[in-house]
């Protein structure tokens, strides 16, 4: 492909990034630069000045650290199971171990609400059978809640990028120790830990960049007492309209969440080195002494009741009222009930200013419809650049430009609309445009990566292979490349939608009060009293969480064997 | 390893070109007369013509580049040639489009549809011919079981072993039974031992439906175990074709021998007839005529002697220092030096020692061994780019 036809293709993807990602930044940027005399540093030391600012840095690291470690504590165990043994079920295992890491949010702290609030299934069961008039467990709002819904989330990392790594190891190596006089301590030191040393490190900096930049689980599961940076942001940013403090903190969010982004990718690079790797079937045995059958099936339960139990206690929750004892609510018969679906488009208020949560949906929907068109039309102009241009020199430097919006904090980007955007030549403060386009940036690099393996296996090869078969032009097109393509827009098109249906971080910063969407309402009935409220909450977390998903099960299902690139 | 088929063909000597005289007419089966295509500048086929009969298995053998594949998608219909003419059963095929030629063609990345599981692969072509639903299911499941793939139906090509996919693109091209079935370096990708496996149960399939069909490859072993007669291609030209006995034995060209393992190429000078003037000293080589050439010593015809045993009637005797020797079965490959040229023989093991550093004489049958090629050059113009 020319040079100049590549440059064509990239020219329309590339002025979007300018647009709504270099532009932004750059504006934040400016804001944050403005208020100090002394450049650069001088805003960023002037923002660490202030205790606030230092104290919101401080919890961010701490407890990212923290959660990090309890991460590894849960997966390694995990890891070491699916590595290397084989076993019935271990597909669903592993299937539903990532089920919560492409969950919303809300969705997550809904299910923790579900399961251990004070109207969740604990505090209810105990309420009842210990006749207590408040709920025993105190587990909202506090820090165990943001460390356990952050375990919840990330374990899967852990489990597939220290699993895969692990279950590829010659176990050859270890029997070679052995040989050689070492014991089963000396073993672990010497061998497993440092071959699994890259994998470890690198699963763990990931881990420690999703729950840095957590922004839902605190605000949702953590409550007021806690605030991360990107909580700060957020606070500063609509709360308080001190946009100026709120760009200084993004900006050391940026320079924060870059440098680990960076440092992720030299060792997640370290980690494709070949090291006398092996295929699985090879590596991995079955439980074969009942002891290591019951050590396994507990470790598996435990993560399997882990992993589920939060969903379930959520979807059943939707269903029940079990609150009939409490004086203040509407009476409601105990039992199973379909109330909390049908209040979604009640507006029993009166209010011209509500917005029912059937709103909500419609809403979303019109977004990530919006969102799935656009990444699209920039996508695939992209991906066909990448699939037919290869490794040419202009591929190579854009290809990195993509990411960059996936290692920008989502309050971030949010901010960086409400400060460039809100005047002209741009002025979209007042335009329900602004999520769609939010919700682009990130779903973009996904539509990417999934529509250009599809367009570099539709090699002229296929095209005569089908017409060698007996094949007319016009068959091949129909059952060979239309088909390829086609199940990658529709994995593409999957991908964008369930992040434009989930997105919470940029949404709750430029989202019009009276344009709320699924997770934005959820935030905000989980944050009004009522039983009905806490009920519609449920009903809608609980649709968000099947429409998710759905899609990734879709994505998994659509996608061709060797297409994976993330 | 070189299996020996005796086969009913006509007995051709050495040296190609014979078909270029075929004459047009109702040839039954693949006649391809004088093709010619380039790639911008680059000549991929300089004039090919060969010929397949019904049943007739051709290997096409030459190094990557000299133009095997272009030929295949040339026979195949994917490429036009810019010059020379495809006939089946003597009707000119430069109308027909790939997809109404009735030909099969493995590729050697056997491009299976990634989005199709192996059912619905070996189908492809059946459903494109139109045959009912019924019998396409009987027939894949017939495929199958010949390609030795039974169970594998529903499994998605993508997981597939490199072998498995093999297998799943021989089904897939043998399914619709193509009148010729073209295989493009259909081992290339797979290792050896699962090639030297692969290679047994494509040639008994192949005998099996008695296909028609032309196979590539740059590996001497698969083509000659292979083929009832081989073409040798070098830059886009067939340097030679017979049978694979005859190619090994008397080698057309220079770069035939080099190709097929021969490397022992010494210049040389006829001065009086029958005698040629080499770097070796003076080697008998009945019925030379003067000039200059090429003397190819094979390196299967020398023996082993005692340097005061008595020289046999019209043989001929070299000395020199054994550099180096490996074990090879049943023989030894060793690496002579004489009069400082290098030159490798395989001898026989049986009862022999063999030591580096060691003087040996060798005693050679002319008659065997030598091959004379007259006004060739330097074996360097024998590379094999």
């Amino acid at each position: 492909m020319r040079v100049k036809s590549l440059a064509l293709l990239w020219m329309a993807p590339l002025g979007f990034l300018a647009l709504f990602y270099f532009y932004p930044l750059g504006s934040i940027l400016q804001l944050s630069f403005a208020r100090s005399a002394g450049g650069a540093a001088g805003a960023l030391l002037e923002a660490l000045r202030s205790v606030a600012v230092r104290e919101a840095l401080w919890f961010t690291l701490w407890q990212a650290a923290l959660s990090t470690l309890l991460t590894l504590l849960v997966g390694l165990p995990g890891a070491y199971l699916l590595a290397r043994y084989q076993f019935r079920g271990k597909s669903w295992l592993m299937a539903l171990a990532s089920v919560p890491f492409v969950l919303p949010t809300p969705v997550v702290a809904a299910a923790f609400h579900a399961l251990l609030g004070p109207r969740g299934w604990a505090n209810q069961l105990l309420m009842s059978l210990l006749q207590l008039e408040t709920p025993p467990i105190a587990f909202v709002n506090s820090l165990a809640a943001i460390l356990a819904a952050h375990v919840f989330y990330n374990t899967t990392i852990v489990l597939r990028v220290v699993g895969d790594f692990w279950s590829r190891l010659d176990p050859r190596l270890w029997q070679a120790a052995q040989a050689l006089g070492a014991s089963r301590r000396q073993r672990f030191l010497r061998l497993t830990l440092p071959l699994l040393a890259p994998a470890i490190a690198a699963a763990s900096l990931l881990v420690f960049i999703f729950d840095f930049t957590s922004f839902g689980v605190i605000l949702l599961l953590g409550g007021p007492r806690f605030a991360t940076l990107e909580v700060a942001i957020y606070q500063q940013a609509t709360g308080l309209f001190n946009l100026p403090l709120a760009a200084a903190l993004s900006l050391i969010q940026l320079v924060c969440t870059l440098s680990l982004t960076v440092i992720y990718s030299r060792l997640s690079a370290r980690l494709s080195r070949p090291l006398s790797l092996r295929p699985r079937t090879y590596t991995q045995q079955r439980l074969r002494t009942w002891r290591t059958r019951l050590a396994a099936g507990l470790l598996a339960g435990a993560l399997l009741v882990f992993f589920t139990l939060p969903l379930a206690a959520l979807a059943l929750r939707s269903v029940t009222s079990i609150e009939a004892r409490s004086r203040l609510d509407r009476p409601a018969a105990p039992g199973l009930t379909l109330d909390y679906y049908r209040e979604l488009g009640v507006n029993r208020r009166g209010s011209l200013f509500y917005v029912t949560p059937a709103t909500a949906i419609a809403i979303s929907l019109g977004y990530a419809a919006a969102t799935v068109l656009l990444a699209l039309a920039l996508g695939l102009p992209v991906a066909w650049a990448l699939a037919r241009g290869g490794d040419a020199p202009l591929n190579r430097w854009l290809d990195p430009l993509l990411l960059l919006p996936l290692g920008t904090s989502a309050v971030t980007l949010g901010l960086g609309f409400i400060v460039a955007l809100d005047r002209p030549p741009l002025d979209l403060r007042a335009s329900p445009l602004l999520p769609p386009l939010a919700h682009t940036l990130v779903a973009f690099p996904f539509v990417v990566r999934s529509l250009a393996p599809a367009l570099r296996s539709v090699r002229p090869r296929l095209r005569q292979a089908a017409a060698v078969l007996g094949a007319s032009p016009w068959q091949a097109l129909r059952r060979i490349e239309l088909p390829i393509i086609g199940r990658a827009l529709l994995v593409g098109a999957a991908f964008a939608f369930s992040i434009s249906m989930g997105e919470f971080g940029a949404t709750a910063v430029i989202a019009r009060p009276e344009y709320p969407t699924i997770p934005i309402a959820i935030y905000r009935l989980l944050s009004l009293p009522g039983s009905l409220n806490y009920g519609q909450a449920m009903a809608l977390s609980a649709i968000l969480m099947a429409v998710t998903a759905g899609s990734i099960l879709a994505i998994d299902r659509l996608r061709t064997g060797e297409g994976d690139e993330f | 390893m070189l299996q020996q088929r005796f086969f009913t063909r006509p007995k051709k000597g050495a040296g190609g070109g014979e078909d270029h005289t075929a004459q047009m007419g109702n040839h039954p089966g693949l006649q391809i007369v004088d093709i010619h295509k380039s790639f911008g500048s680059k000549l991929a086929l300089a004039g090919v013509s060969l010929q397949v009969l019904p049943g007739e298995i051709l290997a096409v053998l030459g190094p990557s580049g000299c133009g095997k594949s272009t030929l295949l998608h040339i026979i195949a219909g994917l490429e036009t040639p810019e010059r020379g003419r495809v006939l089946w059963d003597g009707v000119d095929l430069a109308g027909t489009p790939a997809h109404q030629r009735g030909f099969g063609l493995m590729f050697q990345d056997y491009a299976l549809f990634p989005h199709m599981n192996v059912f619905q692969n070996v189908a492809f072509g059946l459903q494109m011919a139109g045959l009912p639903p019924a019998e396409t299911q009987a027939r894949v499941a017939e495929t199958l079981a010949l390609v030795n793939l039974p169970e594998m139906a529903q499994r998605d090509v993508n997981t597939l072993s490199g072998g498995e996919q093999q297998r799943v693109a021989l089904g897939r091209a043998l399914a619709p039974r193509p009148r010729l079935l073209m295989l493009d370096e259909p081992l290339g990708a797979l290792d050896r031992a699962l090639r030297e496996r692969l290679l047994l149960e494509l040639l008994a399939i192949l005998r099996r439906l008695q296909q028609t069909a032309i196979y590539v490859t740059h590996d001497q072993e698969e083509a000659f175990s292979l083929a009832d007669r081989v073409a040798v291609m070098q830059a886009g030209r067939i340097v030679q074709s017979g049978a694979p006995q005859d190619i090994y034995l008397h080698p057309a060209t220079p770069f035939v021998a080099r190709f097929l393992g021969m490397g022992n190429l010494i210049e040389g000078r006829v001065n009086t007839p029958g005698q040629v003037e080499t770097a070796l000293g003076a080697l008998p080589l009945p019925g030379a005529q003067p000039g200059t050439g090429l003397v190819l010593l094979r390196p299967d015809a020398a023996e082993l002697v005692a340097a005061d045993a008595p020289l046999r009637a019209g043989r001929f005797r070299l000395q020199g220092e054994l550099r180096a020797c490996s074990f090879r079965g049943r023989t030894w490959q060793a690496e002579v030096v004489t009069r400082g040229v290098a030159l490798r023989f395989e001898l026989p093991a049986a009862g022999q020692v063999c030591a580096a550093g060691q003087p040996v004489t060798l005693e050679i049958d002319p008659v065997q061994a030598l091959q004379w090629y007259p006004g060739a050059v330097s074996p360097e113009s024998a590379d094999l780019a």
